[in-house]
């Protein structure tokens, strides 16, 4: 160092020494707060979340054999053709006349020929809407079932492309009736030719024979319709049922895998845990004795009214679908998610966001039987009004310069938050829990509806951050990284830093703080 | 009743009304603290109104707050960086130019992995996407309620590569008048206060590391992160608290990994917003007041390390005031 001639001293130099001018804004801030030790609802979480996502939960997995049968394609091929009859354009009157057979027989002729779209169109659309209509009605049982039962899906599946493989398209009806039915009414037209020359009873006689065989053929002029439109609707619900069925496949993988890593989370929480109780010895968190194993399953039970294991199951299972939907909704996800079934609604949610919705409802069927401030009289209201106030204390150090000497005024706040107290005998370790806090000079305490633990904030505000006495050790890193080609810096905020790199006075500061050591 | 007894105690001028609050996640620390806050605000029922937004150069769980900026670098934005550097302003021309293997396309869109210039690249690129991330936050928060202000909270860690970053390079973008006038066009230009920070002095991460060579690199960080807002509250560009969170205490709270001090972090992020109106109206008082009046006056550590010879004139530099032993 030229000690005639000294250098400029760079500006991030002089922050860091605390020579700052600038009115001081950083500020200290810790907070300290009981814990429950929760490994025991943890792990009571892992064993039921399989239950309740994962295993079968009462009820049968199978489907309703009556919607198998419905989807039959003799069935539908009957359901088509009723359609079909309904039909206003290809039915016949009660009152059967030749004229209206001449003009059925001239609108079979224009279909087949395919001169009436509109009909055609007609015909399409109701045999269409019967498989459509059954397909739906299968999908919906199967998500049901599903639903009631995700590990037995790819057994349902299988079952389920099985039998409609086996399903053959039905009758193909009589490709003839159509054109016997127009022979037919060429008949009946013809007939009236004779009427002059035939004896009255003759003709009326015939007539009659002609109006009955021609209205059967006029039914099985339809049914070929129906079999004939019914074969290539039939075809494509199959297809589209198959592939909705493989999706379903997919998603069940899907489904089980994100159980899995339900799972996997919620057994994190419990090995995190039992990691904890070493952790919060030197945290800033004062762990409490927790609800042991057996404990919370009778709590659990009595507070959600469940007489056995699969009602408690299906209770959770309900609540959980409530919450999660509340979850979607809060997420922003579509109204179709929202509404959508529960596997789906599942795969939809990220895993944590499936535990923390599953540990609050257990914690809410806990907590009701389990009280805070029970135990923290068993462990002790002094040792632990005394430890959240020392494991609050500062995190930065000062070594005395933050003095008024230095022109700095600390500003101090605290802050004790406590839970309400659910019964009289509560009210009264509460009560004494506040006056050791305020023998100790803390009086800023506030009982808040919300609070499910005991905390304590503390703010010690106004010091520059270059009196913080991390600085000398971050310093000597600063100068190490620059062995290793680290960028420290943004690009144009230090005057002296070029393109991100060390900051050339700051260096120097540290040469000679090193050169005064040796 | 309850509502005519607020309403009077606010005109007495006793606390300050709640605030919205707007937690700003930067990185990953960032994220890890406000899950954190998210997790205190649902258990307590969402006493008030606080919206998260996340703002990452990894886009791992960007989903879990109210909304998020994916700022993660594409091949195809690096590509146009690229081309032509100098249209997108001088810290991506000086990355392009000297730091060149930054860019590598193997590692794009992964984080900034402690590169903080990396993130300022990233910033600049998504620079628009940002500002409009930030007005639609607030105007989100606003559409909650009648709020007369609007509480940005930063909750970063100065250690890694984004969360230091971000923390000084958001200054910028809520001080900077044009910026500032962009995020509340047609609003009242009062409307957002002076960010708050709540900042994790990385050391436990640091301590993880297995790495010397990461462990320096994070240390550095915070130290030159620490030399960055000091120089911005310099220029006039500061936070209106910058609240730090060490390792631990004397009094026998250390905190043993970055998850836990993310922990603590989040928690007394909202903590502080659940006590807001007891703190800003004795802050006003006291620590507003002080700052208006004190400013260091003393030396840190020269005097007893250094020789007085050998330490640089500040009193040429700051006048009588500014040098050690005055």
């Amino acid at each position: 160092m030229n000690q005639t001639q000294p250098e400029p001293v760079p500006s991030g130099m002089l922050v860091m020494w605390g020579i700052s001018d600038q009115p001081c804004c950083h500020g200290d801030v810790m907070v300290s707060q009981t814990d429950f030790e929760l490994s025991s609802l943890y792990a009571l979480g892992c064993n039921l979340i399989s239950a309740v996502l994962v295993c079968e939960v009462g009820g049968s997995v199978r489907l309703d054999p009556r919607i198998l049968s419905e989807f039959q394609p003799p069935v539908l091929l009957e359901k088509a053709k009723t359609g079909l009859q309904a039909l206003t354009e290809l039915r016949l009157p009660a009152d059967i006349t030749a004229e209206a057979i001449r003009k059925q027989a001239d609108l079979m002729k224009d279909l087949q020929a395919g001169r009436r779209p509109d009909v055609g169109e007609q015909i399409t659309r109701a045999t269409f809407t019967v498989c459509q209509e059954a397909g739906q009605h299968l999908r919906r049982a199967f998500d049901a079932a599903a639903d009631g039962a995700p590990s037995k899906v790819d057994e349902v599946v299988d079952d389920l492309v099985k039998a409609i493989d086996q399903m053959a398209a039905g009758d193909p009806g009589d490709a003839q009736a159509v054109g016997r039915f127009i022979q037919r009414a060429e008949q009946i037209t013809g007939l009236t030719h004779w009427r002059q020359e035939l004896p009255e009873s003759t003709f009326k006689s015939l007539d009659r024979q002609l109006l009955q065989a021609v209205q059967t053929e006029h039914n099985l002029a339809l049914d070929w319709f129906a079999a004939d439109r019914f074969r290539y609707a039939w075809q494509d619900a199959r297809d589209a049922f198959k592939a909705r069925l493989d999706q379903f496949r997919e998603d069940s993988q899907a489904f089980r895998t994100k159980a899995r890593r339900c799972l996997e989370e919620l057994d994190r929480f419990y090995q995190r845990a039992k990691q904890r109780t070493a952790a919060l010895r030197s945290g800033n968190r004062i762990l409490l004795g927790g609800p042991k194993d057996e404990d919370l399953r009778s709590a659990l039970m009595e507070n959600r009214k469940a007489g056995s294991q699969v009602e408690l199951f299906e209770g959770l299972r309900h609540d959980l679908e409530t919450g999660l939907r509340e979850r979607a909704l809060r997420r922003g996800l579509g109204t179709e998610i929202q509404q959508a079934p529960f596997r789906r609604l599942v795969l939809a949610l990220p895993a944590d966001d499936i535990v923390e919705v599953f540990l609050d409802l257990l914690m809410a069927g806990v907590s009701k039987t389990y009280s805070l401030y029970e135990a923290c009289q068993t462990y002790g209201l002094k040792r632990l009004v005394s430890e959240l106030i020392l494991r609050s204390r500062t995190t930065s150090w000062f070594e005395g310069r933050d003095d008024p000497r230095f022109g700095i005024i600390r500003c101090n706040f605290e802050m004790v938050r406590l839970p309400p107290a659910a019964n009289p005998k509560d009210a009264e370790t509460k009560a004494l829990i506040e006056t050791y806090f305020r023998e100790a000079g803390f009086h800023e305490i506030k009982t808040t509806g919300y609070a499910r633990s005991i905390s304590v904030l503390r703010l010690n505000a106004g010091w520059p951050i270059g009196i913080e006495g991390g600085n000398v050790a971050l310093l000597q890193a600063y100068g190490r990284s620059v062995l290793t080609g680290h960028l420290p810096h943004l690009i144009g905020i230090l005057p002296d830093s070029q393109a991100g790199r060390h900051a050339p006075g700051l260096l120097r500061l540290l040469g000679m703080l090193e050169e005064n050591h040796k | 009743m309850e509502t005519a007894l607020q309403e009077k105690e606010e005109q007495r001028g006793v606390e300050e009304p709640l605030p919205g609050f707007l937690v700003i996640a930067a990185g990953g620390a960032g994220k890890d603290s406000a899950s954190s806050t998210i997790r205190q605000h649902q258990a307590a029922g969402n006493p008030f109104v606080m919206d998260t937004l996340a703002i990452d150069t990894d886009p791992d769980g960007l989903g879990a707050f109210t909304s998020a900026i994916n700022i993660a670098l594409s091949r195809e934005a690096v590509s146009a960086l690229r081309s032509d550097p100098q249209r997108y302003g001088p810290a991506c021309q000086a990355v392009v130019r000297h730091h060149p293997h930054l860019l590598d396309s193997e590692t794009l869109g992964r984080g900034a992995r402690t590169h903080r210039p990396l993130t300022q690249v990233a910033w600049e690129l998504n620079k628009n996407r940002i500002q409009e991330g930030l007005r639609a936050a607030i105007h989100a928060i606003l559409q909650k309620g009648p709020f007369a202000r609007i509480q940005p909270v930063v909750l970063a860690s100065l250690g890694g590569g984004t969360g230091s970053a971000a923390t000084i390079l958001l200054l910028n973008e809520f001080l900077h008048p044009q910026n500032k006038s962009h995020l509340t066009l047609g609003l009242p230009p009062e409307l957002v206060a002076v960010p708050v920070a709540i900042v994790i002095d990385a050391y436990a991460h640091a301590i993880q590391q297995r790495n010397e060579m990461t462990r320096d690199w994070i240390l550095s960080n915070i130290y030159a992160s620490r030399t960055e807002l000091a120089e911005c509250e310099k220029r006039g560009k500061k936070y209106q608290y910058v609240f730090h969170l060490g390792l631990g205490s004397d009094a026998g709270a250390i905190f043993p990994s970055i998850r836990d001090v993310c922990e603590a972090n989040g928690l007394l992020a909202w903590e502080w917003m659940a006590n807001f109106a007891y703190f800003k109206s004795r802050a006003v008082d006291s620590l507003h007041f002080a700052m208006t009046g004190t400013h260091f006056r003393g030396g840190n550590t020269p005097e007893s390390i250094i020789p007085k010879d050998e330490w640089p004139p500040y009193a040429s530099s700051k006048g009588p005031d500014a040098g050690p032993g005055t």
